[in-house]
């Protein structure tokens, strides 16, 4: 299966003020192959019109009630699933300047500033345009045990990924695949996983810590 | 110019909501102020239609009875969208299971842990709510509960979306729903891990994803106090799939992660083959892994694996 091409905000076709939408060239149709046409009344169009509208209409609460809800809320760290970094080789569209990841360690300003007591860690680090050169090893922990894996980088991208220690409770036979995903994608970039509010994976963990090495 | 990735959370509607977002260094503050707008979003949508709050539009909305309520565009938007699905799964998937989550301990606001029961007549369904489009008005003909939690967190998400449109790219992940936009921080797709349902500290893969939603119904989490799992059947008000496929999880992706919710709950009632026509039909494409393993999905949903 060849790679579907992905197009940018915009290129998926126009929504008009009716909520109807215009369909895209077939050729950008990669999301819905062979399937044009359905938008109209599919919930899925449906749900996207609801969207727009909402949006249009504005918000919902005057701003000293959005704050005084916001007051209540509770500041977590971010889980640790979402691994920040990640990036890989410079395509195009990366940035001009060659540049090593580093967290500029910014404050947060006006993300928040309405709730002082709930203003979350805006935090906001420099994208990484390529990883440097090397085998980088790196460790990670899952409620199910640990794992560390080598990765290895050349010319800017990862080459291979190998995991040496696997002390999970479920043999690491089960993660074969893992490894040449990871290349595939260049990078740790799964980051990500729909509903996974409470597990990990030690695996992403340990080749995100690699990775961070290498920028 | 560099490129910059802004992330913030905090806690809405239950979950942990994150926000990513890619920017140019040039746009900062417009990074700043559209993060500030995504967590008004999910600060509105739940004051607006928290089951668990009794000051919220969609309990003073269930308070009256027989009597036409005129609502806010938010609340109206979800509630019309909750019972078009209701129409077309034949009540597979229904917002006025409310009183029987409640039933089934899923009743406790989770800041203060406090349950707030009230009165609502068993056996409502969906039927019972009567939209006027025109004049924007909702009437219940019987005590009921609206229950819009699988509607209204993905509804949040996408207007928080809106406002990352801008921007070269973004992910917002409130709990495993994640709506993804533009290109990451390579010009490509953003890569999405879907949890094993099975083996849940494993991924049964990744998927490609610009400009669409993914989210998955599973029964492995938010286990009620009694056992089961956080979706019923609103046919038999029993937790778990009366079919016989018996569903471990679907996930769907979507354009709108409203859509992508709602349509992942309506198909793991559904379960089997009928869940997964009910997608192709819905303008969404799926995948749904049954208790022993096997996996069914959607004739594009391939076209997204990694």
């Amino acid at each position: 299966m060849g790679a579907p091409t992905f197009p940018r905000k915009g290129a998926k076709g126009t929504t008009m003020a009716d909520g109807q939408r215009t369909p895209p060239g077939a050729g950008e149709q990669w999301w819905r192959k062979g399937k044009p046409g359905r938008l109209k009344s599919s919930m899925v169009g449906i749900s996207a019109a609801a969207v727009l509208g909402v949006y249009a209409a504005g918000y919902v609460s005057s701003s000293d009630a959005a704050s005084a809800g916001e007051r209540v809320q509770a500041v977590t760290p971010m889980p640790a699933t979402t691994i920040p970094g990640a990036t890989a080789a410079a395509t195009p569209r990366a940035t001009s300047t060659p540049q090593t990841g580093t967290t500029t360690g910014r404050a947060p300003t006006g993300a928040t500033a309405a709730a002082p007591t709930a203003t979350p860690t805006a935090a906001r680090t420099t994208v990484a345009t390529a990883y440097q050169d090397g085998t980088y090893s790196g460790t990670g922990a899952g409620p199910h045990g640990g794992m560390t894996v080598s990765v290895a980088v050349q010319g800017g991208r990862i080459t291979s990924v190998e995991i040496t220690s696997c002390n999970t409770r479920w043999p690491c036979s089960r993660i074969a695949d893992m490894p040449a995903r990871v290349v595939a994608a260049q990078s740790s970039q799964v980051a990500y996983v729909t509903r996974a509010t409470d597990s990990s994976v030690a695996f992403v963990r340990a080749v995100a810590a690699a990775l961070e090495q290498a920028r | 110019m560099t490129l910059q990735r802004a992330t913030a959370g905090r806690v809405f509607m239950d979950t942990f909501v994150s926000f990513e977002v890619l920017h140019e260094d040039t746009e900062t503050d417009a990074a700043d102020a559209a993060m500030s707008d995504g967590f008004r979003w999910f600060s509105d949508v739940e004051a607006t239609c928290s089951r668990f709050d009794p000051e919220s539009e969609l309990r003073r909305l269930c308070a009256r009875t027989g009597e036409p309520v005129t609502v806010g565009p938010l609340l109206f938007a979800a509630v019309s969208f909750a019972l078009e699905l209701a129409e077309r799964t034949g009540g597979a998937f229904d917002p006025t299971v409310g009183a029987a989550m409640e039933a089934a301990g899923f009743d406790r606001e989770y800041r203060s842990q406090e349950s707030h029961p009230h009165d609502a007549v068993p056996g409502a369904t969906w039927r019972d709510v009567i939209l006027d489009d025109d004049a924007r008005t909702i009437r219940l003909e019987r005590g009921l509960t609206l229950d819009l939690g699988a509607v209204a967190k993905g509804l949040a998400i996408d207007l928080a979306g809106q406002a990352f449109a801008p921007f070269r790219g973004f992910v917002i992940d409130a709990g495993g729903d994640i709506l993804t936009g533009g290109t990451n921080a390579d010009g490509g797709p953003w890569v999405i891990g879907l949890r094993d349902p099975i083996a849940t500290d494993m991924l049964a893969g990744s998927v490609r994803l610009t400009d669409a939603a993914i989210c998955t119904s599973g029964g492995y989490e938010r286990k009620a106090a009694r056992g089961g799992h956080h979706i019923l059947d609103p046919r038999t008000h029993c937790a778990g799939p009366s079919t016989p496929a018996e569903t471990a999880s679907v996930t769907v992706i979507a354009e709108t992660a409203m859509a992508a919710d709602a349509l992942a709950t309506a198909a793991f009632v559904l379960g089997g083959e009928a869940a997964i026509a009910f997608l192709e039909d819905e303008g969404a494409e799926g995948r749904l892994t049954t208790i022993d393993g096997r996996v069914l999905a959607t004739r594009g949903f391939e076209e997204y694996w990694l």
